[in-house]
C-alpha cells in the first residue's frame, strides 16, 4: 500500500531531530517514497537543503512547519499551494517577531488569519492534543475545522509501540469519527535510521542541559521514529489502512514545493522613459569613460559582452541596486569597495563598485557571471565597520521596507570542539576529561585511522576500551555538520519585491531593530534569492578616518587616484615594514616579503594570495619564490597554459587560472568551469567530482593533452580547487593594502591615529602598534584630560592618543570632558570630577595614567587628590580646600609608570619593559631585535624580550611560532613540536622570554631556530600578546 | 596586668587540613583545587609543591606541568572543620579564654602565663608543640594585641613582640595579609603602598577623608590594634560518652551491659538539658586498631535509654563488627524532645518508640536499602523504582495527602491492574516467525495465548552498563488469566513480568 511521510523532522528543528535534510532525501528515496514532508520546529530552515537533495534524487518535497500553539503543543501543518506557502512564511514571521527569541507561540486566530493553503494534522506526541486533556479536543477539533474547513484537517496517528501513545491514539479515533474527520498515519519522524537514536538521545541532553544519566523520560521511549519503509508503516496500521491510503492522497494534493516559490526581486525606479537596461546602460557608459581614460576597444568590447549578457538574464535592476547602495555610500562620506567575483566585471568597475580594472588585470568574467549558472552574481561590498556599516544596513531597510528585507542566518553547525564538548557533557564526562577531549579533538582534523585515535586517547589519559569513550567517538564523528542553532550572518542581506516574509520566515536577531530569514546565503543563492553582502571590514574605518584626520589638516588623499608605484611605500613592503598594512603584517606575510620584493601593484596582489593555506599546504609558495628569485627554471604542465601561468611563473596560485586551465585544456565553458570550482568546493560531492574529472579528462583528450600532462593538470585542479584564493579578491585586498601601506608612510600620524582609533584590528597588539610608530619617529603623545578628544588626534604632527584609550572610561564620559573642556579648562581634578561626573573608578585609572598632569604634580598625587575628589565632602565643607596638603605618596618610579600605563591604557607611550634591562642582557650577550639582521646565517644567538604574538598555525605541522618585541624591534622565533611539548608552559604563559638558537638570516628574512628557552624576569606583570595556538 | 595575646596560625591552612587526614602525602607535592572545570583552580598548595612554584589562583595544567607528580585533591570543608576543631581543642588546652580565628588561626589569652613559663618564647614554642602533636604545624606569635599576634604568626615560625613594640614589628610586612576587599587593595596598590607601616603612617585625617572608616580600620590593624575585644569560642554542645573497657568483649550480652550504662549517662546529660536524643553516632573500637561506626537516625527525638538499647543492638546484630570490641564510644546529637497531645476523636497512633523499634527490626531482616516507601525512577525503564527511607514522623499528625483521598480520584483509570510479580518469573515462550507469541510454556501461566497485545517497545541507557531493551505483551491465556510478557532483546530471555487482576 502506497504511503507517503508527511511528518518527518529534519536536524533544522534544531536538537530534536538528527536527521540532516540530505539524509532524509537519501533515505527516503532509498525505501522508494515518491515524496516527503519535512516539518521542523516553528520554521522551514532545512527547505532549501532538503528540496535540493530531493530534487536531485528525483523525490517531491512538501514544505510544512509544526506551529507552537499558546496553550502548548505544536500543531504540524503542511503547504499545499503557493499560497499556503506564503502564509505559512507570514503566520511565522508574525509569530516570531513579536515574541522573545524562542518563545514564539501562535494563538488560533493566528491560525485563523494564514489558514488558506494549509493543511493541518493534529500532531503526535508533541502536539496540541497530547499537551491537552481528552476533555478538551471537542472544543479543539471543532476550532481547527473552523479555521482550516473540513477537508483540511486530518487526525494524525503515530505508532512508536508505547502504551500511553496507543491510549492516546485510541481516544483520537473515537473522537476522529465523532468530528467525520479522516485519519492519517505518519511516524513523527526524528532520526533517518534506528541507528541514530543514540544521537538523538544526545542532542536531547543538549537541548535540555543534563547529561544523559539524569535525562530519565525526556529521552526518546525506543528508536521507533526512525524513517520506516511503506510496507512497515502498512504493516504497523493494518488495523487503520485507510490512515495509511490517506498519506499518499493527501501526499497527492501537496504540490507545493520550492520551485514555487514566487520570488521576485526589487524593481529599481528608473527616471521616466528609461528602462532598466537603458539607464545601466547609460549609468555604465559614463562610468567606463570616467574610468577608462580613454575607453579603449578592450575594454569597450567586454563592457559590450558583459551588458549584453546582464540584459540576456535581466539583471539589470540588481546591478542598478548594488550601484544605488554604492552611490548611498559615496554622497555620505562613506567608504565603500566592492570585492569578491564582482571585481571580474569592468560593469561593476564602470559603475564605481569596484575598483579594480579586470580589463587591464585580465581577469575572467566567467568567475563572476555565467549563463549556464542561472544564479545571481555575488557582489560583496566592503564597508567601514561600525557605525558607518549599520547607516548603510538601515538604509537598505528603509528603501526596501521592513519586510522588503532582511540579514541572512547563518548555520551554527557542531565542529570538533563544541562537537566534543556538547557530546562529551551528555555522556557525563568530568570537566578535566571534557577540556582534555575538545583540545584533542581540535588536533584530530579529518578523523585518522582508529589506532590513531586511540593512541591520542590515551595520550590524553583517556581509556580508549572504555564505552562511554567508544561512544563518544563514535557520536563525536555523527554529530559533526549538525545544525546547533541559527544566528545573523555578519553582512549578508536579502531583498525583495514586496514582502519578503512570504518569501521565507523572518525572526528578530539579537541586535535590535535587525531581522534576520531562516535561511543561510548558500541557501539564499540556491533560491536564487537576490543576496548583498555588507561586510565590515575594520581597514575601511582606519582609511576613512586617516583621509578625515588629513584633511583636519589641511591635507587631502583621494584615495581612488593615490601615486602608483610609490617608491617609498615598495622599500616599507620590501623591508617587511607593515605592522598595520592591512594583510600583509602577518608574521608570515612578514617572513615572505623581503623574499617576494614586491615592486609593482600585481607583486602585491600575489603577495596577498600567497600566504594562505592553500598555496602552503599545496606547496605552491617555495616554487614560486624560487622561480621569482631565478632559483628554478619556469616551466608549465602544458604549452597550451603558459598564457594561463605565465604571469604567476608557472605556478597556479589563483582560482580563475583553475577556471581558465579547464576552459583552455578541456574546452570547458565558463560555467562549466565554475561548476567545477563549486563541485570541488567545501561541500564536495565525490559522484559530482567523478562525474566531473571525466569530463575534464575528455575534453583533454579531445585536445590532445593526453597521458602524464592530463594527469597533472587533473591533480593540480583537484589538488587546488579547495583553497585557491580569487584573483580578482586578492586584487581588491591589494589595493586597500596599498592604500593603508601608502597612508602608512606618507600620512603616518593620521594613519596610526586611525589604527589606533579602531582597535582591536588586525595581527598586533594596540602597544605593538604604538611601539612601531615610535620606532618610525611618530610622536606619541599621551592621553591628557586637557588635551585628548575621545578620539586620538592629530596634534603638532604626533598622534595625540584620546580617552577611547582609557579603560574603563565610558564613552559619554569622554564626550563630556570634551564637551566642558571647550567651555573653559578644568581648574583642578576636584573641578574635573564636579563637571564631568566620571566615577571613582574613572578618576582613579585617569589619574593613574597621568591623564591629569597638568592638574597635579605627577600621578601618585593625583590618585591622592582623585581620591578625595571622588567622594566629595558635601557643600558645607566644599569650599575647605585640601590641596595645599602634599601627597604623602611617593612618586611612581619609571618601572611603575610602566605598569600603570599598561593596566590603565594597554600600552605605553614611555621607554619599551625591555630597555630596563638591556644593560643587564647585553652583558650576557643578548642580541636587540634591530642587531640581528647583521648577524650572519647559522650563527649561534641570543635574544630576549616581551612576547607580542604567538602562534601554532594548523598548516604547520606543530611548529610554534612566537614573536619577540625589544625596544628596538621585533624578533621572530621558531619552535619545533618537540620543543614545544616539552617547553609548553613557559612558551604560552611567560610574558618575557630569554631565547637561544641558530639564527637564519636569508633573503633578509630573520628568524632564530630556538633551542633554549626560559623564562625573563624584568619584575613585570603580564603584558598583552595576541595568542593563536 | 597588661593583656598578652598568642595566637596559631596554621599555613597553608586547607592544604594542611587535608594532610591532617592523610599524612602519608606530607612530602609529596600536594595541591588543593576548587572550582569547576576549566575554572578548575588551585586553592591551596603544601610546601613542596610551593617550593616547585605551584600557588594559588594558578591553572591545574600549569601547576601540573611545574610539579610533575603533583597530586590534586580536592578542598575538602569537612576536613577544614575537623582540622579547624584541634586547632581550638590545642588553644583550649592552655587558656579558657579562646578566640576563633576562621580558617587555620585562633588566639587565646595568654595573660599571665609568663608565671608559669621562663619567658614567652617557651610558651610560643610549647603551643607550636602541640599544633604539631595535633597534626597541625602551625606558627606562633606573642604580642600585647590579637592582630598583632595574628599578623606576626602569618609570616614568621615563632615571634614575640615586646609590649608596646607592635607597630615597629609589624611595619616591614606586607600589605596583603590584611586581606583587604579588592577595592580598597586596588587603590593602595595604585598609591605604591607595599607595606604595614606605610599605611600605618599615612595622615589619619586625610585617610579618613579619602577611604572613610573602612581605611581608618584597615589602618588601625597594621598598626596592630585590635578593633575590638576577644570573642569567646564557645564549645559546640554535642555530648559524647565513651569507655574503654579492661577487657575487649566478643558477645551482644556484655556489650549490652556495658551499652546500656553509657546510653543511661549520656541521655541524663541530654535531659538535664530538657533536650531529647536525636541522631546517635556509636562508634565501636575494636581490638584490631579499627573502628566501626553504627549510625542511628531514630524516626522521632528519643528520650528513654531502654528504647535506644534494642535499635543499637539490632543495628550492630544486622552487620556485626569483625573484632572483639574495645571501646565504645557514643556521640549525640541533641534534639527537642516531641511534645504530642493526645486527640479525644482520633485514634491514637502507634508511639513513635514502637514504629521506630519495628522500622530497625525489619531493616535487620531485609536490609536497609529494602524497608522505605517506593519511589518511581525518572526513565522508560519498566518497573523501575528505588526504596527511599522513610522521613521522620511530624510533630502533629498531618490530614492525609494521599491522591486516593482526594476528589475524583480513580475516575478514568478504570482498566485492570497490574500486579508485579517480583522478580519476573523467566519462562519459555512459543512464537510465530513474527515474533508473536502463542504459548506460555512452564511457570503457573503454562497455556496457549488467545489474545496478545503488543509489543510495547522500550529500550535506553545504551551508553552504559546498565543498558536495556525489552519488548513487553499483554496476553490472555486459555487459562483465562491476563499476563504481561517481557521479552528481553539483549538476552533473549523471556519471563512473566506481572498478572493483571
Amino acid at each position: 500500500m502506497a504511503y507517503v511521510e508527511l511528518h518527518a523532522k529534519s536536524a533544522f528543528s534544531f536538537l530534536e531531530s538528527s536527521a540532516l535534510p540530505e539524509t532524509l532525501a537519501d533515505r527516503a528515496a532509498r525505501l522508494g517514497y515518491p515524496a516527503l514532508a519535512v516539518v521542523d520546529r516553528d520554521g522551514v530552515y532545512g527547505a532549501p537543503r532538503f528540496y535540493q537533495a530531493a530534487k536531485a534524487l528525483g523525490l517531491r518535497a512538501m514544505v510544512g512547519a509544526e506551529i507552537a500553539l499558546e496553550g502548548g503543543g505544536r500543531l504540524p501543518l503542511l503547504v499545499e499551494n503557493r499560497t499556503g506557502y506564503q502564509n505559512l512564511c507570514a503566520l511565522i514571521t508574525a509569530t516570531k517577531l513579536r515574541a522573545a527569541k524562542g518563545r514564539a507561540a501562535a494563538t488560533l486566530d493566528d491560525l485563523a488569519a494564514h489558514a488558506a493553503g494549509l493543511v493541518c494534522l493534529t500532531g503526535g506526541d508533541e502536539g496540541p492534543f497530547a499537551a491537552r486533556p481528552p476533555s478538551a479536543w471537542t472544543a479543539l477539533f471543532d476550532r481547527l475545522i473552523g479555521i482550516f474547513g473540513k477537508a483540511n484537517v486530518f487526525v494524525e496517528l503515530q505508532r512508536h509501540q508505547t502504551r500511553e501513545q496507543e491510549a492516546r491514539n485510541q481516544a483520537l479515533i473515537d473522537a476522529a469519527a465523532r468530528a467525520s474527520l479522516p485519519l492519517v498515519a505518519t511516524n513523527g519522524v526524528t532520526h533517518s535510521w534506528p541507528e541514530d537514536r543514540p544521537l538523538l538521545d544526545v542532542l536531547t541532553s543538549i537541548r535540555h542541559g543534563v547529561p544523559l544519566d539524569r535525562a530519565g523520560r525526556l529521552l526518546a521511549a525506543n528508536d521507533e521514529r526512525s524513517l520506516k519503509s511503506p510496507a512497515e508503516m502498512a504493516r504497523l496500521f493494518v488495523d487503520y489502512p485507510q490512515a495509511v491510503a490517506n498519506t499518499a492522497a493527501l501526499a497527492d494534493r501537496l504540490q507545493f514545493t520550492l520551485r514555487d516559490l514566487g520570488y521576485r526581486f526589487p524593481d529599481y525606479p528608473v527616471p521616466t522613459g528609461e528602462t532598466m537596461d537603458s539607464y545601466l546602460h547609460g549609468l555604465t557608459w559614463s562610468g567606463a569613460r570616467d574610468r577608462y581614460r580613454p575607453l579603449h576597444e578592450k575594454a569597450r568590447g567586454q563592457i559590450e559582452r558583459e551588458l549584453a549578457l546582464i540584459t540576456k538574464l535581466g539583471l539589470a535592476g540588481y546591478f542598478l541596486i548594488v550601484w544605488d547602495l554604492v552611490r548611498f555610500c559615496r554622497d555620505h562620506g562613506i567608504l565603500v569597495q566592492g570585492r569578491g567575483s564582482a571585481a571580474n566585471s569592468a560593469v561593476c568597475y564602470s559603475l564605481g563598485i569596484t575598483a579594480v580594472d579586470p580589463v587591464g588585470m585580465d581577469l575572467l568574467f566567467e568567475r563572476f557571471l555565467s549563463e549556464e549558472r542561472g544564479e545571481w552574481p555575488d557582489i560583496d561590498l566592503d564597508l567601514p565597520s561600525g557605525e558607518q556599516r549599520e547607516r548603510v544596513i538601515q538604509y537598505v531597510y528603509r528603501r526596501y521596507g521592513e519586510r522588503g528585507a532582511a540579514m541572512t542566518a547563518n548555520v551554527i553547525t557542531y565542529r570538533g570542539r563544541s562537537a566534543a564538548r556538547d557530546v562529551g557533557k551528555a555522556l557525563g564526562f568530568p570537566p578535566d576529561a571534557l577540556d582534555r577531549l575538545s583540545r584533542l579533538v581540535s588536533q584530530w582534523g579529518d578523523f585518522q585511522a582508529p589506532i590513531e585515535i586511540d593512541r591520542r586517547l590515551s595520550q590524553a589519559g583517556l581509556d580508549p576500551t572504555h564505552p562511554r569513550v567508544r561512544h563518544f567517538v563514535t557520536l563525536w564523528r555523527r554529530i559533526q555538520d549538525l545544525p546547533r542553532h541559527i544566528g545573523q550572518h555578519s553582512g549578508g542581506m536579502v531583498l525583495c519585491q514586496g514582502r519578503l516574509d512570504t518569501i521565507v520566515p523572518l525572526e528578530p536577531a539579537t541586535m535590535p531593530g535587525r531581522v534576520v530569514v531562516q535561511w543561510d546565503k548558500e541557501d539564499c543563492a540556491e533560491l536564487g534569492i537576490l543576496k548583498v553582502d555588507l561586510l565590515g571590514l575594520g581597514m575601511m574605518a582606519v582609511l576613512e578616518e586617516s583621509l578625515a584626520l588629513i584633511r583636519q589638516q589641511g591635507g587631502d588623499v583621494d584615495l581612488a587616484h593615490l601615486p602608483p608605484d610609490d617608491p617609498k611605500v615598495y622599500a616599507a613592503l620590501q623591508k617587511a615594514d607593515t605592522i598595520g598594512v592591512f594583510q600583509v603584517e602577518s608574521r608570515a606575510q612578514m617572513a615572505s616579503l623581503p623574499r617576494m620584493k614586491p615592486r609593482r601593484f600585481y607583486d602585491l596582489v600575489v603577495q596577498v594570495a600567497i600566504i594562505r593555506p592553500g598555496p602552503i599546504v599545496g606547496q605552491m609558495a617555495h616554487p614560486y619564490f624560487n622561480r621569482r628569485a631565478g632559483r628554478e627554471p619556469v616551466t608549465y604542465p602544458h604549452p597550451s597554459l603558459e598564457p594561463i601561468l605565465k604571469r604567476t611563473l608557472g605556478v597556479p596560485l589563483f582560482q580563475e587560472q583553475l577556471l581558465r586551465i579547464a576552459m583552455v585544456a578541456a574546452g570547458f565553458s565558463g560555467g562549466q568551469a565554475e561548476e567545477l570550482r563549486r563541485a570541488m568546493g567545501f561541500k564536495r560531492s565525490e559522484v559530482r567530482m567523478r562525474e566531473l574529472e571525466a569530463k575534464l579528462r575528455s575534453g583533454m583528450d579531445r585536445n590532445g593533452i593526453v597521458g602524464k600532462a592530463q594527469d597533472e593538470i587533473v591533480r593540480a585542479i583537484t589538488a587546488f580547487a579547495l583553497y585557491g584564493f580569487p584573483e580578482s579578491h586578492a586584487a581588491s585586498f591589494a589595493l586597500l593594502a596599498y592604500a593603508s601601506a601608502y597612508l602608512r608612510t606618507h600620512h603616518a600620524p593620521a594613519f596610526y591615529a586611525a589604527l589606533i582609533n579602531n582597535q582591536p584590528l588586525g595581527f598586533y597588539h594596540v602597544s605593538t602598534v604604538v611601539k612601531d610608530a615610535q620606532r618610525r619617529g611618530v610622536r606619541i603623545l599621551p592621553v591628557n584630560v586637557q588635551r585628548s578628544a575621545w578620539r586620538c588626534t592629530v596634534e603638532e604632527g604626533g598622534v595625540r592618543l584620546g580617552l577611547v584609550c582609557v579603560r574603563g572610561l565610558r564613552a559619554e564620559i569622554g564626550t563630556k570632558i570634551e564637551a566642558e573642556r571647550a567651555q573653559r579648562p578644568f581648574a583642578t581634578i576636584d573641578d574635573f570630577a564636579r563637571r564631568t561626573h566620571a566615577s571613582q573608578e574613572e578618576l582613579r585609572v585617569l589619574a593613574e595614567i597621568g591623564a591629569f598632569n597638568g592638574l597635579a604634580p605627577e600621578r601618585r598625587a593625583a590618585l591622592w587628590q582623585a581620591e578625595r575628589a571622588a567622594r566629595p565632602a558635601g557643600p558645607l565643607l566644599d569650599r575647605i580646600s585640601s590641596h595645599a596638603q602634599a601627597s604623602p605618596l611617593r612618586s611612581m618610579t619609571a618601572q611603575e609608570r610602566l605598569l600603570a600605563d599598561y593596566r590603565g591604557t594597554g600600552l605605553t607611550i614611555g621607554p619599551h619593559p625591555m630597555t630596563f634591562c638591556r644593560q643587564v642582557l647585553a652583558a650576557q650577550g643578548i642580541v636587540a631585535a634591530r642587531d640581528l639582521a647583521a648577524v650572519s646565517d647559522g650563527s649561534w644567538v641570543r635574544t630576549a624580550g616581551m612576547v607580542i604574538v604567538r602562534q601554532r598555525p594548523g598548516t604547520a605541522k606543530g611548529f610554534f611560532f612566537v614573536s619577540l618585541e625589544d625596544e628596538t624591534g621585533i624578533a621572530n622565533l621558531i619552535f619545533t613540536p618537540q620543543m614545544f611539548a616539552r617547553d609548553r608552559v613557559v612558551l604560552v604563559t611567560e610574558p618575557f622570554l630569554w631565547v637561544e638558537g641558530v639564527l637564519q638570516n636569508q633573503d633578509g628574512v630573520v628568524a632564530i631556530k630556538a633551542r633554549r628557552v626560559r623564562p625573563l624576569t624584568v619584575g613585570h606583570e603580564v603584558v598583552p600578546s595576541h595568542d593563536f595556538h | 596586668m597588661r593583656h598578652r595575646y598568642a595566637s596559631l596560625v596554621v599555613p597553608s591552612f586547607s592544604a594542611a587540613a587535608i594532610l591532617r587526614s592523610r599524612p602519608e602525602l606530607r612530602h609529596h607535592p600536594l595541591a588543593v583545587v576548587a572550582g569547576r572545570s576549566p575554572a578548575l583552580t588551585i586553592v591551596d598548595a603544601n610546601a613542596s609543591a610551593r617550593r616547585a612554584g605551584v600557588r594559588p589562583l594558578m591553572a591545574v595544567a600549569e601547576a601540573q606541568a611545574r610539579a610533575p607528580g603533583l597530586t590534586l585533591v580536592a578542598r575538602s570543608p569537612v576536613c577544614e572543620a575537623s582540622a579547624q576543631a584541634a586547632l581550638l581543642d590545642v588553644a583550649l588546652g592552655v587558656s579558657p579564654r579562646v578566640e576563633d580565628g576562621g580558617a587555620g588561626a585562633v588566639c587565646l589569652d595568654a595573660t599571665g602565663f609568663g608565671l608559669l613559663y621562663r619567658d614567652e618564647r617557651r610558651v610560643a614554642e610549647d603551643l607550636a608543640a602541640r599544633a604539631e602533636a595535633a597534626g597541625l604545624p602551625a606558627s606562633v606569635a606573642i604580642a600585647s594585641t590579637r592582630t598583632a599576634a595574628q599578623l606576626a604568626a602569618s609570616v614568621r615560625p615563632l615571634t614575640v613582640i615586646r609590649p608596646g613594640g607592635e607597630a615597629d614589628a609589624l611595619a616591614p610586612l606586607p600589605l596583603t595579609l590584611l586581606a583587604l576587599s579588592d577595592d580598597l587593595s586596588a587603590v593602595l596598590t595604585r598609591w605604591g603602598i607595599r607595606t604595614l607601616g606605610e599605611v600605618a603612617a599615612l595622615p589619619d585625617a586625610a585617610l579618613i577623608e579619602r577611604l572613610g572608616v573602612e581605611g581608618r580600620r584597615v589602618q588601625r590593624r597594621a598598626r596592630g590594634e585590635d578593633l575590638g575585644p576577644l570573642v569567646p569560642y564557645r564549645p559546640p554542645a554535642v555530648v559524647e560518652e565513651a569507655v574503654d573497657l579492661e577487657w575487649p568483649i566478643d558477645n551482644l550480652e556484655a556489650l549490652a551491659f556495658v551499652l546500656s550504662g553509657v546510653l543511661d549517662r549520656l541521655v541524663a546529660r541530654l535531659a538535664g538539658r530538657g533536650w531529647a536524643l536525636g541522631a546517635v553516632h556509636l562508634t565501636l573500637g575494636l581490638a584490631d586498631q579499627s573502628a566501626k561506626a553504627f549510625p542511628l537516625s531514630p524516626a522521632s527525638p528519643l528520650t528513654d535509654s531502654r528504647a535506644i538499647l534494642p535499635l543499637l543492638l539490632q543495628t550492630i546484630r544486622s552487620a556485626p563488627p569483625p573484632a572483639a570490641i574495645a571501646r565504645v564510644a557514643v556521640r549525640a546529637e541533641p534534639a527537642v524532645q516531641r511534645m504530642a497531645q493526645a486527640a479525644l476523636f482520633s485514634p491514637s497512633l502507634v508511639s513513635p518508640e514502637q514504629l521506630a523499634a519495628t522500622l530497625a527490626r525489619l531493616e535487620a531482616l531485609v536490609g536497609r536499602d529494602n524497608v522505605g516507601s517506593p519511589e518511581l525512577l525518572d526513565t522508560h525503564r519498566p518497573d523501575a523504582f528505588v526504596t527511599k527511607p522513610f522521613e521522620r514522623l511530624p510533630s502533629h499528625p498531618a490530614r492525609s495527602s494521599s491522591p486516593l483521598a482526594g476528589e475524583g480520584c480513580g475516575r478514568g483509570n478504570t482498566g485492570p491492574v497490574l500486579r508485579r510479580v517480583r522478580p519476573p518469573v523467566a519462562v519459555e515462550v512459543g512464537t510465530t516467525p513474527d515474533g508473536l507469541p502463542t504459548r506460555i510454556l512452564g511457570g503457573p501461566w503454562q497455556n496457549d495465548v488467545c489474545v496478545a497485545s503488543g509489543p510495547w517497545r522500550s529500550c535506553g541507557e545504551w551508553w552504559s552498563e546498565t543498558a536495556w531493551s525489552i519488548e513487553e505483551w499483554d496476553v490472555e491465556t486459555a487459562g483465562r488469566a491476563v499476563v504481561r510478557l517481557a521479552f528481553d532483546r539483549l538476552t533473549r530471555q523471556w519471563s512473566v513480568e506481572g498478572v493483571y487482576d
